[in-house]
């Protein structure tokens, strides 16, 4: 089982993309951070309305810029990718062992994971719903508001992880 | 000069440097990011609104985010402090690294005009339509920000990759501005005209069907 996850981890087409184009790696980090600020802009103010912070703007609204964040999100996930697979060509240790051993990659990883099941939360508890008819001026819903501080923290954790990942390669 | 090595030799600044603990280099680098987050993601919010990205969002209740930017601009300020103390003779020599200062320099100077008149006049922002100047002012900003997280992630590299880098960069930005263009043409050129006359007939027959159907 191991052999086969390392396997699937390590794209020989990948590395010899960022071996021969020196330009692939930074250019990738470049659409990395453009992501995560996209991110960032979409779901965080998301988030930060759900707080209490700009409470004039209607959720129902700033719910229409949400793609953008999950735009964000895919831009990450797809560079990130290239990373993870490619990484020998920058640091010459097999992704399964960075996978293995990085406990960042790790912790960033699992905060991801729980940014997703904390959406699924938002929508199986009905809060997207009760958010999208709140008016302007409205306060949130304590479960609205716990999910919407909680989805801010483990997306901080996840940058914050994200930017320590080489320094434990 | 001398300054400068006197500020790299400092005792915190070499413990930062040096070492492995959590509180050192890595800390004032994470949130470097998250400061910068803190600042230009509201920022993004604002120039959707003001470029008509998000036309029907309110301008006026944008204002409480000033103060959240405000705070994520000290974070990167006193962060980017530190980390540029810990290699300031490398950073001061650096070409990409001075276009990234005088392009967030730029853009909070900016930033700052827009905001002020968006915010800070006696006349309600929504009561009319965003000024040109406003929008422009807000498009500079957001190019500006592009090239400073452009140039924050090549300070790193030397010479040839930065040039290849940027250029890479360019032509993947033509490449997506050419894409999302063809694709709005395509939605126009599909979407049937209607006109003025015919979206008001149409408004006043959907509404009270949309009044039968709700609950």
């Amino acid at each position: 089982m191991e052999s086969i996850i390392a396997y699937w981890m390590r794209w020989p087409s990948v590395e010899m993309f960022l071996t021969n184009h020196t330009w692939a790696w930074p250019l990738c980090e470049i659409l990395h951070f453009i992501g995560l600020i996209l991110l960032f802009g979409a779901v965080g103010s998301f988030d930060l309305r759900l707080l209490g912070i700009a409470k004039g703007l209607p959720l129902r609204l700033l719910d229409r810029l949400v793609p953008w964040g999950v735009f964000g999100f895919a831009l990450c996930v797809v560079t990130g990718t290239i990373f993870v697979t490619g990484i020998v060509a920058n640091v010459g240790t097999h992704p399964y062992v960075v996978l293995k051993t990085n406990v960042w990659l790790q912790l960033k990883l699992l905060f991801i994971l729980l940014a997703g099941l904390n959406l699924l939360a938002f929508h199986l508890t009905g809060m997207s719903r009760v958010v999208r008819m709140l008016q302007p001026g409205d306060d949130a819903p304590p479960l609205a508001r716990f999910i919407g501080g909680t989805s801010l923290a483990l997306w901080l954790g996840v940058v914050y992880f994200g930017r320590l990942i080489p320094w434990a390669l | 000069m001398d300054y400068l090595t006197w500020l790299q030799d400092n005792a915190f600044i070499t413990w930062v440097r040096e070492s492995e603990s959590l509180l050192g280099y890595t800390l004032y680098l994470a949130f470097h990011t998250i400061g910068m987050v803190f600042l230009v993601g509201p920022n993004l919010l604002m120039a959707a609104r003001v470029l008509g990205l998000a036309p029907d969002l309110p301008i006026a209740p944008m204002r409480p985010l000033r103060g959240f930017m405000t705070v994520g601009l000290w974070i990167t300020v006193i962060t980017g402090s530190v980390l540029f103390a810990t290699a300031p003779v490398g950073y001061v020599h650096n070409v990409v690294f001075i276009v990234k200062i005088a392009a967030i320099v730029g853009a909070l100077v900016l930033l700052r005009a827009a905001m002020h008149q968006l915010f800070d006049r006696s006349i309600d922002p929504d009561a009319e339509p965003v000024p040109m100047k406003t929008k422009r002012l807000m498009a500079a900003t957001l190019a500006l920000w592009l090239i400073a997280v452009v140039a924050g992630r090549l300070t790193a590299y030397s010479g040839v990759v930065v040039i290849a880098s940027i250029t890479a960069f360019v032509i993947f930005l033509v490449v997506a501005a050419a894409i999302v263009y063809l694709a709005r043409l395509r939605t126009h050129r599909t979407r049937p005209v209607v006109s003025a006359d015919q979206r008001a007939v149409f408004s006043i027959d959907i509404q009270p069907a949309a009044v039968k159907g709700g609950k």
